[in-house]
């Protein structure tokens, strides 16, 4: 999967990542396109969890693995953010 | 893809070749072959010429319908290559619903065990389609697919293709066939032998620590494949909803397999005695969401989740673990490691391949069948100019380990599906069962 990208790419770079190993994203999906929308399932979650802390070092709570915080590239990266903040 | 294309041999991946041994074993042991049906539920009758003559267009579009497996030589990997007897069209058969409200489950269940003989009387094809008109005005098509050439999303999409044919001739997969999961490419046989070990590790280790066993190990095993169907009403399927959504928050199917566990438990201490463990096979489904294709070939992997008997009657409990085996599974590469054990046991004939898998793991498969599938092909709202109610899987299980529990959803509403092996289970138990995982379900 490569190096993980510097902050200011890390949209487009979940983006790229997901793309690539999880869902058949559209061409024009962004920032604030919908994962859930795109087919983001039960069984892929779990794949997606693993993404985010292999590449990223984002390890998720149960109660962090939410809609709102796994629905968009925009709020899974400022959920990122905030735990490498923390870390 | 053009015809000419699509009439070469395919080669059989690795679920393929997995279910082909399983095919094997159930035509040895007189279960008939690895038939599932697939039912949709329409308001009206369709035009019986137009189906036909849609039939007649999937076939001639998709000759796979008419392949059957071959080995070119002993020790190479099966195809599913053109049978020296193609069918010449897909049979559809029309059936009337009499007066007995019993004869329709009936001729389904018998159109559900046929020897490799019967299935393929009028020469050799995956499918067979029925039309049933019922006493109401109504009706259903029944989709009965031989699993070597479809899996149950592959027959969701056949259908929608099946009614592109029907009302506008336009064609619906994006690509026909070619396996979504196959074995990561090693240089060596010895490069996949090492990379299969840490799924036999698992095996090795979690078969030394369990004695699992299904409900229908001691049982005969040449006995009529069962089913029953129940559709929730939407009330129900909201609760259920909700209480998927506690135990496991975003990720469900956990708990919907907790749910199909505690039902199997209940049983078993009905019975007054525990299987030690329980060992269960959950596909996962290839396809990235969204995708109209492929259409045919078993586009799926396996996770495996096991429990202890102590574990087993508490659903929040068995969602914390499932999700904590999952998790271990996806870290440990143990998904990819087993499916190099499939890719091994490719060239293996099919008959050695079944008593392989027998003999390591204890004359059992698994504890228990169980998928959901999720939503029944969403896209599809009218079939040949009739609406479309509902639709649903009828997998057919073979012993061991004997039964399943199975659920999809449309419009809102859930639907279970229930099947075993006639006297794996007894009436009392077949009732017990599904009423154990109805209230697991709704109750959590």
């Amino acid at each position: 999967m490569g190096n993980p990208p510097c902050d200011s790419n890390l949209e487009e770079d979940l983006i790229q990542v997901i793309r690539q190993s999880l869902l058949d994203l559209d061409p024009d999906f962004g920032s604030t396109s919908d994962f859930f929308a795109a087919g983001l399932d039960s069984m892929s979650i779990m794949q997606l969890l693993l993404i985010l802390e292999e590449r990223y070092g984002a390890s998720l709570t149960l109660s962090e693995v939410s809609r709102e915080n796994l629905a968009t590239p925009q709020a899974l990266a400022n959920l990122i953010r905030e735990k490498q903040s923390l870390a | 893809m053009s015809v000419k294309a699509a009439a070469k041999p395919l080669e059989m991946g690795e679920s393929d070749c997995f279910l082909l041994s399983i095919d094997r074993e159930m035509q040895r042991t007189g279960q008939g072959i690895h038939l599932n049906q697939t039912v949709l539920e329409l308001d009206g009758v369709p035009d019986e010429s137009r189906l036909r003559e849609a039939l007649r267009t999937l076939l001639e579009r998709y000759p796979v319908l008419t392949f059957a497996p071959r080995r070119p030589f002993p020790g190479f990997p099966p195809v599913l290559a053109r049978s020296r007897r193609p069918a010449a069209t897909i049979p559809l058969r029309i059936w009337d619903e009499g007066d007995d409200p019993a004869a329709l489950p009936a001729f389904q269940e018998q159109q559900l065990h046929q020897t490799e003989a019967e299935f393929h009387a009028a020469g050799t094809t995956g499918l067979h389609v029925c039309l049933v008109r019922l006493r109401d005005g109504t009706s259903q098509i029944l989709f009965t697919w031989r699993h070597l050439v479809l899996d149950g999303i592959g027959a969701e999409m056949l259908l929608c293709e099946t009614a592109a044919i029907a009302s506008d001739g336009g064609g619906y997969a994006a690509f026909a066939t070619a396996p979504q999961v196959r074995a990561a490419k090693r240089r060596t046989w010895w490069g996949h032998f090492r990379a299969a070990q840490p799924a036999a590790n698992y095996f090795r280790d979690l078969l030394r620590e369990h004695r699992f066993r299904s409900l229908g190990s001691a049982q005969p095993q040449a006995r009529l494949g069962r089913f029953v169907v129940e559709t929730l009403s939407i009330e129900d399927s909201d609760q259920i909803a909700r209480q998927a959504a506690l135990r496991g928050g975003l990720m469900t199917a956990h708990f919907y397999l907790a749910c199909a566990t505690k039902a199997h438990h209940e049983v078993w201490r009905g019975r007054g005695e525990g299987p030690g463990a329980y060992l269960m096979s959950l596909p996962v489904r290839a396809r990235k969401p969204g995708s109209k294709g492929p259409l045919f070939q078993n586009n799926m992997s396996f996770l495996f989740f096991s429990a202890a008997a102590g574990e087993a009657a508490d659903v929040a409990t068995l969602c914390i673990e499932f999700q904590r085996q999952h998790a271990r599974f996806l870290k440990e590469g143990l998904a990819g490691s087993f499916l190099q054990l499939q890719y091994l046991m490719r060239r293996v004939p099919s008959r050695l391949y079944s008593w392989h898998l027998k003999h390591r793991m204890r004359g059992e498969i698994n504890s228990f069948y169980h998928s959901h599938t999720g939503e029944f092909a969403p896209d599809l709202r009218t079939f040949i100019d009739c609406p479309v109610r509902n639709g649903f899987h009828i997998p057919m299980v073979f012993n061991p380990p004997g039964t399943g529990l199975f659920l999809s959803h449309r419009d809102g509403r859930l639907t279970v599906t229930m099947s075993w092996r006639e006297g794996v289970i007894s009436n009392e138990e077949v009732r017990l069962l599904n009423s154990a995982f109805i209230e697991a379900l709704r109750t959590g």
